[in-house]
């Protein structure tokens, strides 16, 4: 018998560049019903909820009531914004193995617009960016791009990251999009295009940020047991961590790559590996969060999958690239297939290791998801399941 | 010592003291632990490292080097940003976090600095903190040295 978490089914609504004007709460309850399905099992069978705290879509205990659930025995918010990607899961994971419930709809929904009117507007919380209403906005921060911006700056004083790097993230990721069904940018940016387009916030222009969408994504947690009864093909979670660091005041303190090896990115990591026995080299595809240029090349280092300072270098060697070394998002990530905080990094994930990917890397056994390499965050290590 | 931190009053209460007492001072000041020393920024309510909550606020004095900064290049905007209205006219700006040299202990106190090209801005480069804007807004700047003096890193 073994109440292992693993991730028995996805499902997600048709992702749509931004505006829309659907539903957010159906949406969630299509993307649930369509997890469920591909799971082998009703829907009536979900018994807990967990999701992202900030969206505009429907509570975690009323999807469930909606898909008639026969009873609550968990339904979880997760508070950290990108940082939630994995963590929703590692709930779910923690929820089938402590014997808490039997099947756990995980479920992220973004309205861009929605998302926009969000970001630039003070939580009276201060959810997951520690007082920046008092502290950091009368200094002019402007938001997420910021802490990037932030990172981009200490990097810089260590390592090359020239601007055609991050021209390479954006193409790869647009070529990688290209390749899928659902995305928002797809179309490849010249050099001169890109060198043209005015600086907003540090290193970045309006190409460096995330494809802004409206998307709607489920998986479904179980135990290997009641998935291997539906004889339908899982995905095992091998790994799954959270963290935001001994030092968590990443707004106010990006000393993003002094080398202490106590950032959020890295300590998620280092549990990530020490959880699974596994070493980076063991990783087959990366799912990197990709919020922005650099955050992509910036990610695949916190979390180990390359050397510090290696990204620029090992992107223009195509090393990211399917078929390349260590490939990254061959989805196309939130740069260019569209933002969901993260979370469609999970299923396509998935996908890689079942072996129905758009663009699939050859005999994938392990998957790294990682959320972003800055304040609070999240990973996951996968597995392919057995055939 | 300039006043103790008064922990109680919250998040909030703390930081309309913050502000009370830039304006009133107009010296950079960060929250430093009476028990054990430690200084801190943002204001927690209680010494993350000791757990007391007797901590008061303290001057950083007027010097530091330059850490991190995010410059921000244009009054336009895209979706994923925004910029404060009152800075608006100011850019570029830049978001500069500083350890002040009367600290030993690592801390980044974040300031705005105007009227600079980003472009002139580096890790180690040495600045000034001051306290600009009115009484009900105040904020610590930063000036930047034309002659680099003794870089630490």
């Amino acid at each position: 018998m073994s109440r292992r978490a693993v991730i028995a089914g996805i499902g997600e609504v048709p992702l749509t560049p931004a505006g829309s004007m659907r539903a957010g709460d159906r949406m969630t309850v299509e993307a649930a019903l369509a997890a469920m399905a591909d799971a082998g099992l009703p829907p009536s069978a979900a018994d807990g909820a967990i999701k992202y705290t900030y969206d505009t879509a429907i509570n975690t205990y009323a999807l469930l009531a909606n898909l008639g659930s026969e009873d609550m025995r968990i339904a979880v918010e997760v508070p950290f914004g990108g940082g939630s990607c994995a963590a929703i899961t590692d709930v779910a994971r923690m929820a089938i193995e402590s014997g808490r419930a039997d099947a756990v709809l995980c479920t992220r929904t973004v309205l861009g617009q929605d998302w926009i009117k969000q970001l630039s507007t003070a939580d009276p919380i201060r959810p997951y960016y520690m007082d920046t209403a008092n502290y950091l906005r009368p200094v002019g921060w402007v938001g997420y791009l910021g802490i990037f911006a932030n990172c981009y700056s200490e990097y810089t004083a260590r390592y090359s990251m020239p601007r055609e790097a991050l021209l390479a993230a954006i193409n790869l990721m647009r070529a990688n999009a290209s390749q899928n069904r659902y995305a928002v940018e797809t179309r490849p940016l010249t050099a001169a295009e890109y060198l043209a387009a005015p600086l907003t916030v540090g290193p970045f222009t309006r190409h460096d940020e995330f494809a802004l969408a409206d998307a709607s994504c489920a998986i479904l947690v179980t135990s290997e047991d009641r998935a291997r009864a539906t004889g339908r093909p899982y995905v095992l979670i091998e790994a799954s961590a959270q963290s935001q660091g001994p030092r968590p005041q990443a707004y106010f303190d990006s000393r993003a790559v002094t080398g202490n090896e106590q950032n959020p990115g890295t300590s998620v990591a280092r549990s990530l590996y020490a959880q699974s026995g596994l070493r980076p080299d063991h990783i087959d595809v990366g799912l990197v969060y990709d919020c922005t240029s650099f955050t992509l090349l910036y990610g695949a280092e916190q979390f180990g999958l390359i050397g510090p300072g290696e990204s620029a270098e090992r992107i223009t060697a195509g090393d990211f690239s399917v078929g390349g070394s260590i490939p990254l998002n061959p989805h196309g990530g939130e740069l260019a297939a569209g933002y969901t905080h993260g979370f469609r990094n999970t299923l396509e994930a998935v996908r890689q290791l079942r072996g129905d990917a758009e663009q699939q890397v050859p005999d994938a056994e392990f998957a790294l998801v990682c959320g972003p390499p800055a304040s609070v965050t999240s990973g996951l290590i996968l597995r392919k399941g057995p055939s | 010592m300039i006043e103790a931190c008064d922990v109680r009053s919250g998040g909030d209460g703390m930081a309309i003291q913050y502000r009370r007492l830039l304006a009133e001072r107009r010296r950079p000041i960060c929250p430093i632990c009476r028990d054990c020393g430690r200084a801190q920024f943002p204001p927690m309510l209680i010494c993350p490292q000791c757990g007391s909550s007797e901590i008061d606020w303290r001057d950083v004095g007027g010097s530091g080097s330059i850490r991190t900064w995010v410059p921000v290049h244009t009054s336009t905007t895209t979706d994923g940003f925004t910029i404060p209205k009152w800075l608006l006219a100011d850019t570029p700006y830049s978001s500069v976090f500083v350890q002040p040299d009367a600290l030993t202990q690592d801390l980044r106190l974040p300031s705005l600095m105007t009227g600079v090209d980003p472009s002139r801005l580096a890790a180690g480069a040495r600045v000034v903190l001051e306290v600009g804007g009115d009484d009900q807004h105040p904020v610590v700047t930063s000036r930047l040295l034309d002659e680099p003096t003794e870089i630490e890193e």
